[in-house]
């Protein structure tokens, strides 16, 4: 008898420490699952950005969404980012750009010449979209990316103009009507075209009903956020990453809130009993400017390993929570959210004549009694890599603490050697001990 | 006193130091080659042969460096940085050091403590590293140490554009086919390297300016370049005594220091 040959899992992901976190993967699969259901019954399906504010209406529309973002994340933590990569490169695309760019357009590649998608891809790859709906907030990838994809993929490609400048000084409460009147109209576009493709009319109330499911869970989310200002911190960075996901793509879902609240309260429960991350809590990190290296979350861990906790994150965090019911136009609703929320960070940083992402850093390190600031400078992301050097200057001028920054990529594993980065977060920890010992001398803590 | 043993298992060599009751101490190294765990036994076993004593008489052996996991026998581990700020605040104090290693160059702040303040590493690659000089003695059929006295003759340096570890092979050959002397092309490589460390102090602010400057690692050892650098740098650097040494002396103190808390 043909002995079984037993299938050993690799763990490819960090350590978790809260329960809730250590589920988020189950939730996340059920979400590409459902897409490629969705595909096998003939029902649409969309491939999305984040910030495309188009979540609502997709549900609205019996559209399934999947974010092709999340996807470049969840590729690299599973260690599956360089084969979709490596395809990509292999059609010509530089090994430059953006590495969730690279991971997506790889999967369409692969996804051509195999004539379908493999079920043993990261989360079992993603259902064929009816759709693409891109958007101009965040960098030029974001345009250039979904315009590529039609190399592959021969559907209607939407991209709405979603702001995401603010002009420095002027006080972004002048703008809101403005910029709403904008998004608005937008969305009305972006409407009209998804029913021209889809054949059908958009049932408003239904945009209603998904856009204050959006607002629960994103409040949810934050409020999960703010609870981790207790010391010693309850959620490292690491879980938060996982569970990201939904509170800042799949939002219109009872399914994220639900996990939400389950977190929430296991936060809760955590603070109460003073349970933190590791028995002893040495140092507390900020994980500054830059996107997760998500290609090596054990860094987390390692810092753990050295009694030091990334205790948050500056990153997907732009979500406070605000109340937009008593607007009754469902596009206006999600507009006056959606700007509303960033008019809350850069309003912060108007008061301290700085840009937004470093005033939100000096902001947690403040409120979150950091010790340290990590800042992940991206080979293939400019977007989030410009800038760092200088938001480490001006830290200086609010903090002692020291700010490190350390070079790899999102998605790209071959940008960086996890010993070389090991070796400076050695060094960084031991500054960061010292610094905090002075500060207890001096009595600032 | 305590019989305690640092190792520091470096990309090129691996260097021990044994701390024997109140003696000497004592040192040695060996290349790395490419099986860490025999060469930490060999450096181990000849540091224990010249002081007389066994394995078992050894109270602590503390490793550092890229192949330190591969050390079976180790009683601790620790980094290499806070291994360098402990043998360097032991000399001097407060200072700036540059560790010009195989596979890194570091810079570290050792405060009137002699803790470490800041610290900035060169780059993720090799760039800037002593790699580079094993690369261009290599091509020019020349030993590490011969390679400071041939730069002394050294009249207009080849002026390189990398100082890619990688690529210095082949701008060095690229210059030989030039017909560039050998002087020459290492003063260019001394150029190029220095020029990275002095971009690192720069760096590290204005404070950092008014310290002692010393430097230690395997590179150090190359008087030309430590003669480049003073020039680039417009200061005085004191080289420490066996620099390559530091960093294993840092760990040996470091396992004297864990035995005495």
């Amino acid at each position: 008898m043909a002995e079984e040959k037993k299938v050993v899992k690799v763990k490819t992901t960090a350590d978790k420490s809260t329960e809730t976190s250590k589920k988020a993967h189950l939730l996340v699969r059920k979400y590409y699952h459902e897409a490629a259901q969705a595909l096998q019954e003939g029902r649409p399906v969309a491939w999305l950005m984040a910030s495309t504010l188009c979540e609502e209406m997709c549900r609205a529309m019996d559209v399934t969404p999947i974010y092709t973002e999340n996807f470049g994340g969840t590729a690299a933590a599973m260690q599956g980012g360089i084969m979709l990569c490596e395809a990509c490169e292999a059609d010509g695309f530089s090994m430059g750009i953006c590495g969730y760019a690279r991971v997506g357009l790889g999967h369409s590649k692969l996804r051509q010449e195999l004539g379908r998608v493999d079920p043993s891809w990261p989360n079992g790859g993603m259902a064929d979209p009816d759709l693409i709906i891109g958007c101009s907030a965040g960098c030029e990838p974001r345009y250039k990316w979904y315009q590529a994809q039609r190399r592959y993929q021969q559907v209607p490609f939407l991209c709405p103009e979603i702001l995401d400048t603010y002009p420095v000084g002027m006080d972004p409460d002048d703008l809101e009507d403005y910029y709403v009147e904008l998004l608005v109209a937008e969305m009305y576009e972006t409407k009209a075209l998804m029913e021209k493709h889809l054949g059908k009319k958009m049932d408003m109330d239904k945009v209603a009903e998904y856009a204050e499911q959006s607002e629960r869970t994103r409040n949810l989310y934050w409020k999960c956020d703010e609870i981790r200002r207790a010391v010693p911190g309850p959620m490292p960075v690491e879980d938060m990453l996982s569970c990201m996901p939904f509170g800042f793509f799949y939002t219109a879902f009872k399914e994220s809130e639900d996990f939400f609240q389950e977190l929430y309260d296991e936060l809760a429960a955590r603070v109460k009993n003073g349970v933190g991350v590791i028995p002893e809590e040495k140092l507390r990190i900020l994980w500054g400017w830059g996107l997760p290296p998500w290609h090596y979350l054990r860094i987390f861990n390692y810092l753990e390993s050295k009694g030091a906790v990334a205790v948050m994150q500056e990153c997907y965090t732009n979500f406070c929570a605000d109340d937009c019911s008593q607007y009754s136009d469902p596009f206006e609703r999600i507009a006056r959210y959606q700007i509303r929320c960033r008019n809350h960070g850069h309003k912060e940083a108007n008061a301290r004549h700085l840009g937004v992402d470093v005033s939100r850093m000096i902001s947690y390190v403040e409120d979150y009694k950091c010790d340290g600031v990590i800042q992940h400078a991206l080979v293939s992301c400019r977007q989030r890599t410009i800038g760092q050097i200088a938001s480490a200057e001006i830290m200086k001028k609010y903090s002692t603490i020291p700010v490190m920054s350390f070079q790899s990529d999102l998605v790209d594993e071959r940008t960086a050697s996890q010993a070389e980065i090991n070796q400076r977060l050695d060094a960084f920890l031991e500054v960061a001990a010292v610094e905090k010992e002075r500060r207890q001398k001096a009595g600032l803590l | 006193m305590a019989r305690v043993m640092g190792l520091d298992m470096g990309s090129s060599f691996v260097k021990g130091v044994l701390f024997c009751d109140d003696e000497e101490p004592r040192f040695h190294m060996e290349k790395s080659g490419i099986n860490y765990r025999r060469t930490a036994a060999a450096v181990r076993d000849a540091l224990l042969r010249e002081a007389g004593v066994t394995a078992a008489d050894c109270d602590l052996v503390l490793v550092t460096g890229c192949g330190a996991n591969c050390v079976e026998f180790a009683g601790a581990a620790a980094a290499e940085m806070p291994c360098l700020i402990r043998a360097v605040a032991e000399a001097v104090r407060p200072c700036v050091v540059l560790d010009m290693g195989g596979q890194a160059s570091r810079l570290g702040v050792v405060n009137r403590e002699g803790r470490m303040e800041s610290f900035d590493f060169s780059e993720k690659c090799a760039s800037g590293s002593g790699k580079i000089l094993e690369s261009v003695a290599r091509v020019l059929q020349l030993s590490f140490a011969e390679l400071a006295n041939v730069a002394q003759h050294s009249t207009q340096p080849t002026s390189f554009t990398t100082s890619c570890a990688v690529f210095a092979e082949s701008e060095a050959i690229t210059a030989v086919a030039r017909g560039e002397s050998a002087a020459n092309i290492v003063g260019g490589f001394h150029h190029a390297i220095a020029k990275k460390l002095v971009a690192m102090l720069n760096r590290s602010g204005s404070k950092v300016r008014e310290l002692p400057l010393v430097a230690a690692g395997g590179a150090a050892l190359d008087g030309a370049l430590i003669s480049t650098l003073e020039s680039m740098a417009g200061r005085t650097v004191t080289v420490l005594e066996r620099p390559q040494h530091v960093v294993a002396f840092g760990a040996a103190l470091s396992a004297r220091d864990a035995l005495s808390n």
